[in-house]
């Protein structure tokens, strides 16, 4: 469980300080808190840290494609940092890399 | 040798990462590389959920998990073995380092992951990328994909209100 928070605000830019296992358990604990941070504010980007993320398996996938997709309407950007070999070698399995791009820490 | 493990955990999510920590840790013996270790703990990771989300729909039930290791005797040692048996002398010229590449056993490990649950209508198109039998859910429709790429077969045998059983194999090359 993660009972810190995992969110904070840079700017205009919100940093998702993503745990280190990302699976259907996590996932939509991660998606809740980041829909109530984002409830009274409009994050020009939403920051995806991997630097903590040891594990992740293709539920991180299905909440990083729905959050694109529910954001690409809206105009915030989303973006990836911080994802150590492992972590890169699945999200470039998935596609992912096509539709969200990865910043160097930002 | 063989050996096996066998772990129950109930339908939860929160068992997931416990299931791939205990075969992670039961596979550990055979010294895969860290690579080879995350590929089972995502594969298995992959297949729990499926069982949790899919094939009961997280109500209760049971997710079996079991996992054997065997050891693959190359043809070379048993041959080498059986002329071996006579003298103590061609006996240590068999555990010289040239040849002790070809006789060290390739150990395999076969996974299967078994639910009661209400089983897979078309395997086929469950395990299409992209398709999720779950469109409610945030899935991304990839876990058989990432099953496939991870392990070096898979196999899927369901039945409608029987349940479904995921097997998995892999095997570790070891290099001298």
């Amino acid at each position: 469980m993660n009972p810190k928070s995992l969110t904070q605000y840079s700017g205009s830019n919100l940093i998702i300080h993503l745990p280190s296992e990302l699976d259907e358990n996590t996932c939509p604990q991660i998606t809740s808190e980041l829909k109530s941070r984002m409830a009274n504010r409009h994050p020009t980007a939403i920051i995806f840290d991997f630097t903590n993320t040891i594990f992740m398996d293709s539920a991180a996938i299905g909440m990083l494609l729905a959050r694109y997709k529910e954001l690409s309407l809206t105009g915030t950007a989303i973006c990836l940092t911080g994802e150590r070999d492992r972590i890169q070698r699945i999200l470039r399995m998935s596609g992912i890399y096509t539709i969200i791009k990865h910043i160097d820490r930002p | 040798m063989n050996e096996q493990m066998q772990l129950q955990i109930q339908s939860d999510c929160r068992n997931v990462s416990f299931a791939r920590v205990v075969v992670a840790a039961f596979i550990s013996r055979l010294d895969p590389t860290i690579e080879e270790l995350e590929d089972v703990k995502t594969a298995v990771s992959e297949a729990v959920t499926n069982a949790i989300i899919h094939g009961y729909r997280d109500q209760p039930g049971i997710v079996t998990i079991t996992c054997r290791i065997t050891e693959q005797q190359p043809v070379q040692q048993a041959l080498k073995t059986q002329t071996s048996m006579p003298t103590q002398k061609s006996l240590q010229y068999d555990i010289a380092p040239q040849t002790r590449t070809a006789q060290t056993p390739s150990p395999e490990i076969t996974i299967s992951i078994q639910d009661t649950g209400i089983g897979i209508p078309d395997i086929k198109q469950a395990m299409e990328p992209m398709y999720t039998g779950r469109p409610d859910l945030e899935r991304s429709g990839m876990g058989f994909s990432f099953m496939e790429a991870f392990m070096d077969n898979l196999q899927v045998e369901s039945a409608l209100g029987k349940g479904t059983t995921v097997t998995m194999k892999k095997s570790f090359r070891k290099e001298a």
